[in-house]
């Protein structure tokens, strides 16, 4: 087969009967004779074969541009067509069968190849398009519509296992530190507690000998007073006593004066002598009456002394008693003021660490929260739980450690140490990259790796700020018990 | 391209079997219609070829379409979007368009490539109801503002629905 066209061979054939005419009529020329006449007759042969040259030309217009077409199409290019196709018979219908057929085999590639790259980009929602589509394109486009469902399943599930063990991985190596901070905060509040424990059963056996002591004291200040009370009864007795001397000193007293007046009458009675007799001896007699009063009188204040004298022994074996009593009394207060002191000595150790042990459970409990927070937050990304959501919604001055923070004993006694000042910011960003997580999750993230991506980031982010709100509540515990750091 | 066309109330539906094809080149001339284009538009293939193609726009369809059809396409990416489009003899009919650029092998835009299907009559119902509101918001705006204005409307539309256009288009 030559190159020759269709048109070209055809027109071959037309211009055979003008050629082979010609040769008739010049053939003739030696037996008929020159006829001008039958030159007519190749002269319509060519007149027809250029006419219906000119006429096929026409009819066969399209057939390049088909041939081109087609040669496109087995070169896997559909974007071609045939337009203005004026041919009204067969081939005009070829031409419009054959931009038909492209019409559907473009539709077919162009939705499968749509719907493969919507998928690969997530949007599952993209489903081929069958209508308009003929026989087996649109089976295939069903087809496909099954294949892409199932793809969209294992990309989801794909998905979800990948942020599920990404989290989960995220989660675990944060939950270990987290508990091992919390494990150790309990250590040393154990150790403290024992701490605590000791100096509480010292302080016990100081109550204990402290009670002992006084004990002591007691019984010897009741020895005491019993002394005391004697002496008072001996003074009161002295008293007595020295009413009487009075007395007999009165007595004494009188008996002087009346044997002076006798001795007067006696020196009267003795100028007149002689006569005297019988008088002098009746004044003799009241000398003599005199005399035994006087001796009565010396008695009884000899009896009273010797009496004296006896109380005063006793008062003085008292005194010295109660001296002694007294300086034990005081030796024994000694040894109580040292035990007391120990006392409060212990009882304010005692004090200091259990504010210690305090301010550390708490912070353990803090650190407990937010582990807890976190873990709400991993369950609500595991999959969507109602209560966990709540929880992670409260923002960082409403759940415990921002109560404490703004409103509790935190301000108070915290607010001057320098980490609570630090402790806002990371505090804030832990729920502010949680609350950012729960947003991601409400977009397409299981067709959006990038937004897979995000949360990762958002979560990655809570844990170092977390990270940072554990450490500083650590050392806000440290910089408020600094004698206490282990 | 000035429509002349007085629009009517006569409706022509597309049937299930078939759809319409065209293709333009860069600046949006039609360079191919299939025969089912040519029987809906009523236009002839010669009158056709070499016009925009917004000589089948409907005056009830607002200008926002257009230029998030025409942002998506030139941005490499197919566009769907229900459309109604005019006839040559006034009559309207709905279409479920489907718009896709064309490539060379080196992965330049040609031309773009439109198959219009039959659309989903619950969809040309709400549609219709959409680009109503759209359509008034764009009078309402005045020529400059009235694609920004009614781009906000169907963005607000989506936002509270919570859905990206192509989810909201093809979940009818
Ligand atoms: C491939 C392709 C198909 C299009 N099909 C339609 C159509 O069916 N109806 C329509 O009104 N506009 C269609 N357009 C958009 C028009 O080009 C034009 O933007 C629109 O009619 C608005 O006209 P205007 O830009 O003059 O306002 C199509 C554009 C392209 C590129």
């Amino acid at each position: 087969m030559t190159n020759s066209s269709l048109l070209s061979r055809l027109s071959g054939i037309l211009w055979l009967s003008p050629v082979a005419m010609l040769a008739i009529v010049v053939a003739s020329i030696p037996f008929r004779g020159f006829d001008l006449f039958l030159l007519a007759f190749p002269a319509m042969a060519v007149a027809a074969a250029i006419g219906v040259q000119l006429m096929v030309r026409r009819w066969m217009a399209p057939l390049p541009k088909l041939n081109a077409l087609i040669a496109e199409v087995s070169q896997g290019r559909f974007n071609g067509r045939i337009t203005e196709v004026s041919e009204k018979g067969e081939l005009g219908a070829l031409c419009w069968n054959l931009n038909d057929m492209l019409d559907q085999l473009g539709a077919f590639f162009r939705e499968q190849e749509t719907t493969f790259r919507c998928n690969l980009d997530g949007k599952f929602y993209r489903h081929t398009m069958p209508v308009g589509l003929h026989g087996g394109f649109r089976k295939g486009l069903l087809n496909q519509n099954t294949l892409l469902e199932a793809m969209a399943g294992q990309k989801r599930a794909a998905m979800y296992t990948g942020l599920v063990s990404r989290t989960h991985h995220l989660n675990t190596a944060n939950l270990l530190d987290n508990l091992a901070s919390n494990q150790n905060d309990l250590k040393v509040i154990t150790d403290k507690m024992r701490v605590v424990t000791e100096l509480a059963s010292k302080t016990c056996e100081d109550a204990e000998a402290g009670k002992a002591l006084v004990n002591d004291v007691v019984e010897r200040l009741t020895g005491i007073t019993d002394r005391i009370s004697r002496a008072n009864e001996t003074i009161t007795r002295l008293n007595a006593r020295s009413v009487e001397i009075n007395r007999a000193v009165t007595l004494i007293n009188s008996i002087a004066d009346q044997t002076n007046l006798l001795a007067l009458n006696a020196a009267i009675e003795a100028a007149r002598a002689g006569e005297a007799g019988r008088g002098f001896a009746v004044v003799a007699d009241e000398v003599r009456k005199l005399a035994e009063s006087t001796k009565h009188a010396s008695e009884s204040i000899g009896q009273i002394m010797s009496t004296l004298s006896g109380e005063t022994s006793y008062m003085l074996k008292d005194s010295v008693e109660m001296r002694e009593s007294a300086n034990a009394s005081q030796a024994v207060i000694a040894q109580m003021e040292a035990r007391f002191t120990q006392f409060h000595e212990s009882a304010s150790q005692t004090m200091t660490n259990a504010d210690y042990v305090h301010d550390l459970s708490f912070s353990s409990l803090v650190k407990v929260d937010h582990v807890m927070y976190k873990q709400r937050a991993y369950v609500v990304i595991d999959g969507q739980n109602e209560e966990c959501m709540r929880a992670i919604g409260v923002d960082h001055n409403n759940c415990r450690l921002g109560k404490w923070y703004n409103e509790g004993e935190g301000r108070q006694l915290f607010g001057n140490l320098s980490s609570y000042g630090a402790l806002l910011a990371p505090h804030a960003k832990v729920h502010g990259s949680v609350h950012a997580m729960t947003k991601l999750m409400d977009g397409p993230w299981q067709t959006n790796q990038a937004l897979q991506d995000k949360i990762i980031d958002a979560m990655e982010e809570a844990e170092s700020a977390s990270r940072e709100v554990m450490d500083l509540i650590g050392r806000l515990v440290d910089e408020k018990h600094p004698g206490m750091v282990l | 391209m000035k429509n002349r066309i007085t629009p009517t109330s006569v409706e022509k539906v597309m049937r299930e079997e078939d759809f319409i094809v065209s293709m333009t080149d860069l600046q949006g001339r039609i360079t191919y219609g299939n025969r089912i284009f040519i029987e809906f538009s009523g236009y002839s293939e010669q009158e056709l070829l070499g016009t925009q193609h917004n000589i089948i726009r409907h005056p009830d369809m607002p200008r926002a379409v257009f230029k998030l059809l025409w942002d998506t396409i030139s941005g490499g990416s197919e566009c769907n979007a229900y459309v109604k489009n005019l006839a040559k003899d006034g009559s309207f009919y709905w279409v479920f368009a489907n718009i896709t650029p064309l490539f060379d092998p080196n992965g330049a835009i040609t031309g773009y490539f439109s198959v219009r299907r039959k659309p989903d009559p619950k969809a040309v119902q709400t549609m219709g109801e959409v680009y109503r509101l759209m359509l008034e918001e764009e009078q309402r705006a005045g020529a400059r503002d009235a694609i920004a204005a009614s781009t906000r409307l169907m963005l607000n539309l989506l936002s509270e629905k919570g859905l990206s256009y192509d989810e909201f288009i093809l979940a009818f």
